[in-house]
């Protein structure tokens, strides 16, 4: 155990760290649970409680959740931490934080493999740790992130076990789960099998008909999306870029932009959910480190890490075949290449052959642009995000309903306005509603129980005073009981009653 | 034959309209730190620390990310893409991966420095000249060798 210790020091500080910057305000920060989260989160309590998601089906290996038919892998893994934390926000984020902890060591595993260095593999684990790209997706559940832990885990374990038939079977296993994760996956799994086919050819071939069995395990997890495929395709369809008037030309622009340097290292996404405000995806520090490794990676010639160079180039695929573009949570499928290509870089500088004088002031500037970034990015995810994003995750709700839990027995009928989308997951999800009364439901979207949801004017249906719920600028009864404010200090629900 | 290719493929790349960048440069880097900085302080604690305000917002800070954006234009593959057309943009790449592989760094130094000609004002057309000769080599280097 200590041998093990000393030994691994640096990697289970890298470990806490990782812990640390994943954990700490893990529930309050982002500032609310998005409608995807809310729904994800609802349907594994429901799944808890009755083995049916919200629409009565039984253990479905896809959600229909908002009609756009999620993987089974986007509720499943959030089960267990509903039933040992509750239903809160905290609760639904812990399996992502956990993946992403998870991401951080196998980024290791994969880069000592292909490098033989500890050194950079330390760096790509460390630089993965403090990403605000992989953060960012690992603060809060979204299936994406799942995906790409699955695929990570399943290359580190063809690359340790690449001569056996095992090593295929562990990737079939864990890309089998990623394709049943998120959307993406079913271009983006294809493709990487694809390509890691072809690029050990020769290895694979020579496995002859013991291919059939990593072959049935991957068939057999494609079956959920074999037998539902027309539902499978509607996710697809409405974010694809079939549909654009120049498809090609689009799916070109999109490729591109994700390799703009200005939406990795100053801009960022632009969609409020997948990135902070004033920052890229990467550190700025990171290029001239990321330059260096790829140029170090192209110039050594070694075939194993030329790998790292095909999956760059494949990486943004996926992404470009929907819009908008560039989109961070699509093009997670980078993750962990920068990361692994910058330690590739700190490990050029410290090999390089220049005096030691020269090499310490290259560190220490690194050290000090690299500190600057990093506090930089921590103030702006915690101090500024929540109050410029707080829209984007429909913060707001969670106060509402805390106001309706504490009075919700004096009215005879809740009503909420759907202005900003969803109001009856987040009522479910906050509310803990009953999933077994729920499924009973047929139109539950639009009521249920005391509650309904309107969109631009409602009128009393229910003798009884009625608790009503709208946006500030929305007509409402005159006796205002409570002004809600979310995050960013703007005044976002008015709370009024009518009379009797 | 390869030889009337060359020209061909040359003449593609050097003679399609010119793609501009967009503004940014010395000037616009500056004049966008005041506004920044009230837009980013403002967002702020009002009991935050002064000292840490000046750390996290700050001239030099904002400065530098607006030289990043002006910089990193140059090097957006959709503008280089517009400016050189699919085949200059694979000959470009062509160009620095084999500066790359033959080791000549002096080459790769010059290409990461030229985002600089319209950071200081200078005419973006020595810029895209620059670009499109790097292109060209890189298209004779496909056919050639």
């Amino acid at each position: 155990m200590k041998y093990f210790l000393s030994k691994n020091f640096w990697l289970l500080v890298i470990i806490v760290l990782a812990f640390v910057l994943r954990f700490y305000q893990l529930g309050l920060n982002p500032p609310h649970l998005n409608w995807d989260e809310a729904s994800n989160a609802y349907n594994a309590y429901s799944i808890l409680k009755t083995g049916n998601d919200e629409y009565g089906n039984f253990m479905p290996t896809l959600f229909k959740s908002f009609g756009d038919y999620n993987m089974a892998l986007s509720v499943y893994p959030i089960v267990p931490s509903i039933a040992i934390f509750g239903l809160n926000q905290f609760a639904v984020r812990l399996p992502s934080a956990l993946f992403g902890i998870v991401f951080v060591i196998f980024t290791y595993l994969l880069a000592l493999k292909l490098f033989k260095s500890r050194f950079i593999a330390l760096f790509a684990a460390f630089f993965i740790a403090i990403s605000p790209w992989h953060l960012q997706f690992s603060r809060y559940d979204h299936e994406a992130n799942f995906m790409q832990t699955f695929i990570l885990i399943g290359l580190t374990a063809y690359f340790y076990l690449n001569k056996k038939i095992t090593g295929l079977l562990a990737l079939m296993l864990f890309f089998g789960l990623a394709l049943n994760s998120y959307h993406g996956a079913k271009v983006w799994v294809p493709l990487l099998l694809l390509f890691l086919f072809i690029f050990d050819f020769k290895k694979i071939i020579k496995f002859k008909f013991k291919l059939l069995l990593p072959a049935f395990v991957f068939l057999f997890f494609a079956l959920p999306i074999i037998l539902n495929f027309q539902n499978s395709l509607i996710r697809g369809q409405s974010v694809g870029i079939a549909g654009q008037k120049q498809p090609l030309l689009t799916f070109f622009s999109g490729y591109l932009s994700h390799y703009n340097p200005n939406f990795l290292f100053t801009n960022g996404d632009s969609i409020g959910r997948h990135a902070v405000s004033g920052m890229g995806e990467l550190y700025i520090f990171e290029f001239p480190l990321i330059v260096l490794g790829i140029v170090s990676v192209i110039a050594s010639g070694q075939r194993r890490q030329k790998f790292l160079l095909g999956w760059l180039l494949l990486a943004a695929i996926p992404a470009a075949l929907a819009t908008p573009t560039p989109h961070a949570l699509r093009a997670i499928t980078f993750l962990p290449l920068w990361e692994i290509f910058a330690a590739v870089g700190v490990y050029c500088i410290k090999n390089a052959k220049i005096s030691l004088v020269v090499k310490t002031a290259i560190f220490i500037c690194f050290i000090l642009i690299g500190l600057y970034n990093f506090i930089t990015y921590l103030h702006l995810y915690y101090s500024h995000y929540p109050r410029q994003r707080a829209v984007d995750w429909q913060d707001g709700h969670r106060q509402v309903f805390e106001y309706i839990k504490k009075h919700e027995k004096e009215y005879s009928s809740i009503a909420i306005s759907s202005y900003y989308g969803h109001p009856y997951i987040f009522t479910l999800f906050y509310m803990a509603y009953d999933p077994k009364t729920y499924q009973g439901n047929k139109n539950g979207q639009n009521g249920f129980g005391k509650f309904e949801f309107f969109s631009d004017t409602w009128s009393k249906t229910v003798p009884g005073t009625a608790l009503v719920v709208t946006p500030f600028w929305q007509a409402h009864p005159p006796k205002v009981l409570e002004q809600v404010y979310s995050s960013d200090r703007d005044l976002r629900f008015i709370i009024s009653k009518t009379e009797q | 034959m390869k030889l009337i290719l060359l020209i061909i493929l040359s003449l593609i790349v050097l003679s399609v309209p010119k793609a501009s960048l967009p503004i940014c440069n010395i000037d616009t880097a500056k004049q966008a730190i005041p506004p920044r900085i009230f837009a980013e302080i403002a967002i702020d604690d009002n009991d935050q620390n002064v000292i840490f305000t000046r750390i996290v917002h700050n001239k030099t800070g904002i400065f530098m990310s607006e030289f990043s954006r002006c910089y990193f234009d140059v090097f957006d593959f959709n503008y280089l893409y517009r400016q050189l057309t699919i085949v200059g943009l694979l000959g470009l790449l062509l160009f620095v991966y084999k500066a790359v592989t033959l080791k000549r760094f002096s080459i790769i130094i010059i290409f990461l420095l030229l985002p600089l000609i319209p950071f200081f004002l200078l005419p973006e057309v020595i810029l895209i000249l620059v670009l499109k000769i790097f292109a060209v080599i890189g298209i004779l280097y496909f056919i050639f060798l």
